[in-house]
């Protein structure tokens, strides 16, 4: 009745080679081949006749009409009472490279609020065109983006895809600037202390859905925001929360407006916004106390 | 005597239950899906009714272990013969052979059996029965391809063939099972059964992002890099040396394998990120507690399966093909404008000076005597994507790992020892960390006055000694 160990073992090892086999490969019908090419044109479905549609948000105007266009404009406002965010540090704080770094001091931009709780780096844009809007023409001048006292300037941009983005620094120490684009490629690269050349410069691929952050990995505190597009319909609210997007096609759009201090950054994912050719729909956009995620 | 029988069986039955964990039930093996997918709210996953979602869309063009999926969009060398049909067959009667024409003729065969597949056209009925017949002899003069049995529903002139497609991938597959997945893991997801106990954990491929690469800073490493690291290991890691052990064909097809691997991840990365925004569990939280509800918003997602994910579909799969595209282009290379400079004690001091100075800041993470502790290494940071403080303090890279930046006392250097290694390593910067690229075009001299006193710190007596002696 005694077992021998070695038996088992081999028993072992045997329900190991029938239980796997060593590549895994099971029965089927492709046991022989194991491998399938498939056509690059591969459609959704899955048939190769790679019909790809086209796309398109469904909800906004279906076709880019821009010979009868209107405009849409308006303010983004804070209601409630609106809370003062401290300083990320004050001025002659001991941190890293205080000469540059704290040498005023340094507010927090998450939030910047003007006049009658207007609120400032308010993305509004569209995610996707109208269909059949033409790729816009992109200007060989680069969009600088700047370093002073270790803070980025501007704090938000919107920059068209393809169009050179200028790195620039005025502090005497190295800045590392280092964006998280979600669809296309990170930058991770060192600038010189004062530098207004801009060695640094890149050009985004591909828009994004939302804006990207900018961080600079030498002073983790530095925030900035980007947001690529593909198209004209994006803007950005100034430092009294008034925004205008000119030269939309007639109809329905949808706009998402994003906030880096709203709750799931976003005031509003889809708002409807109607277009009437030729006129400026106006229209204000509350933006909740409650809302906020700071 | 009952001891002795408890002592065997126990082992046994633990044996038994362990084989049985480690397979599926059917016996096969299954990739898994990455947390980009699984972040996703199910309908997403997993569609909505007939409208599929980014599961089946990845299954459909990656298919999985057993029957490994080569979507030719993507530019991978899988293997095979590529052509088309070159007559339409007259059906009066069976089809037992086939006029086909090659972009290159394989040589003439005979008593053979060898695979060809339909790519293309109604023999390739539908995307999940490619019909595969077996072709029993091949005439490169009369580009006649005897079949070993009649076909069923015969194909038509231009319909695209393969003759054993995806060889490379088949081989390289059953390399990777063999060297590789047990710590990378069968989804090239760096969780082998063996990763959870080494440090630097296993590379998880799905993210398309190598660390030590030939390549320009935004560039995808190249399948040279990839075999190089095959070649050589990385030292300071459980990485090994896979020469003499494979051969060039069998180092090709490997690469190849982590490649199909790698696109696999990086393409549902993609995919998932389409949706991410708008479908993902925390979205939908978020949108619930606002004005919606989860059928108002099932209701969008399913406009958006059913007609944008076109768009995602495209978008993703021509980012991967591009970016790895590019990686083996010339272009993309690094190469120094001028040649090595002279190692000396002057041009030690000068990359001293640098390593030091406020322009690179090299010490930040290095230290001021290299040893891999400066400030940026003891700091609590936020995850730049999600805005969370990390548990750890130090810098993490993408995989979400703490990466203690490289003691250069050591002499142990990962991507490589050879000088132009460390060249690429301070050009291009580490991908996936915090190691930033300092490529300014000018400064290549500069960057070689740095390799050399890298290579001379782990000679120092003390920090800047051997460089001011002499």
């Amino acid at each position: 009745m005694k077992l021998n160990p070695a038996i088992a073992v081999i028993v072992i090892e045997l329900f190991c080679v029938t239980g796997c086999s060593d590549t895994g490969l099971g029965g089927g019908a492709y046991q022989a081949t194991s491998v399938v090419v498939l056509p690059p044109d591969l459609g959704v479905s899955g048939d190769s006749n790679g019909d790809t549609g086209s796309g398109g948000d469904i909800d906004t105007a279906t076709l880019a009409d821009s010979s009868s266009p209107g405009n849409f404009s308006g303010r983004v406002v804070l209601t409630g009472t609106a809370p003062t965010l401290a300083p990320i540090h004050g001025k002659g704080a001991d941190v890293k490279d205080a000469e540059y770094c704290s040498a005023e001091t340094l507010p927090n931009e998450k939030l910047v609020i003007g006049t009658d709780n207007g609120v400032a780096n308010v993305f509004i844009y569209l995610q996707r065109p109208p269909r059949g809007t033409p790729k816009p023409e992109v200007s060989d001048v680069p969009v600088d983006f700047d370093q002073k006292n270790c803070r980025f300037v501007p704090h938000c941009l919107v920059v068209p895809v393809g169009q050179t983005v200028r790195i620039l620094s005025d502090d005497g120490i190295a800045h590392n600037t280092h964006t998280y684009p979600k669809r296309g490629v990170q930058t991770n690269q060192g600038v010189a202390p004062k530098d207004r050349d801009g060695v640094l410069r890149f050009a985004y691929r591909a828009a994004e859905n939302e804006p990207l952050v900018v961080k600079c990995d030498l002073h983790t505190w530095m925030t900035g925001w980007h947001l690529p597009v593909d198209h004209p319909y994006a803007a950005l609210t100034d430092l009294d929360g008034n925004f205008k997007i000119e030269g939309l096609p007639s109809g329905d759009h949808m706009f998402t407006v994003w906030h880096e201090a709203a709750k799931g950054k976003k005031i509003h994912r889809r708002l409807k916004v109607t277009i009437t050719s030729g006129e400026t729909t106006t229209q204000d956009i509350e933006y909740p106390v409650s809302e906020l995620a700071l | 005597m009952l001891m002795s029988i408890n002592k065997i069986f126990i082992p046994l039955f633990s044996a038994t239950v362990v084989v049985f964990v480690g397979c599926s039930d059917s016996g096969n093996s299954s990739f898994v899906y990455g947390p980009a997918t699984l972040a996703l709210m199910a309908e997403a996953q997993n569609g909505i009714g007939e409208l599929p979602g980014v599961k089946k869309h990845l299954d459909t063009r990656f298919g999985n272990p057993q029957v490994v999926r080569f979507w030719s969009k993507l530019p991978l060398n899988a293997g095979g013969e590529f052509g088309s049909v070159a007559e339409t067959p007259d059906t009066s009667e069976g089809v037992g052979k086939l006029k086909l024409s090659f972009d290159e003729p394989p040589d003439a065969f005979t008593d053979s059996a060898r695979l060809l597949q339909f790519v293309t056209g109604s023999s390739a009925t539908s995307e999940d029965t490619p019909q595969v017949v077996t072709v029993v002899s091949w005439n490169p003069e009369t580009r006649i391809a005897q079949l070993q049995h009649e076909i069923k529903t015969p194909p038509a002139e231009g319909d695209q063939v393969v003759l054993d497609g995806g060889s490379v991938l088949k081989s390289g597959r059953t390399l990777y099972h063999r060297h590789c997945l047990h710590c990378h893991g069968t989804s090239g997801d760096g969780a082998g059964p063996t990763a959870k106990y080494l440090n630097p954990r296993p590379r998880d491929y799905r993210h398309g992002i190598f660390k030590f690469t030939s390549t320009q800073a935004t560039a995808k490493v190249s399948r040279d890099d990839l075999e190089r690291t095959l070649r050589n290991g990385i030292p300071g890691t459980y990485m090994p040396s896979f020469v003499p052990m494979l051969d060039e064909d069998e180092l090709d097809h490997v690469v190849e394998y982590i490649r199909f691997l790698a696109m696999r991840g990086e393409f549902e990365r993609r995919l998932a990120g389409e949706l991410a925004s708008d479908y993902s569990q925390d979205a939908l939280a978020i949108r619930i507690q606002g004005d919606e509800t989860r059928d108002s918003i099932v209701e969008l997602l399913k406009e958006f399966l059913g007609v944008d994910v076109n768009d995602a579909i495209d978008f993703a799969g021509s980012s991967v093909a591009d970016s790895w595209t590019a990686a083996d282009e010339e272009d993309t290379l690094v190469i120094p404008s001028l040649s090595r400079i002279t190692d000396s004690v002057e041009s030690r001091r000068i990359g001293r000076e640098l390593f030091l100075s406020k322009e690179i800041g090299c010490a930040d993470c290095h230290g001021i005597d290299g040893r891999g502790n400066g400030p940026q290494t003891t700091i609590f940071e936020k995850n730049p994507m999600t805005d969370e403080l990390y548990n750890e303090p130090g810098l993490h890279d993408v995989w979400d790992n703490v990466n203690q930046p490289r003691n250069l006392t050591y002499g142990i250097y990962r991507g490589g020892r050879r000088p132009v290694d460390l060249f690429h390593r301070v050009h291009a910067g580490i991908k996936g960390t915090r190691m930033p690229a300092f490529k300014n075009p000018k400064e290549h001299e500069n960057i070689w006055h740095l390799v050399n006193y890298v290579l001379s710190v782990p000679f120092e007596s003390e920090p800047g000694r051997a460089a001011q002696s002499e």
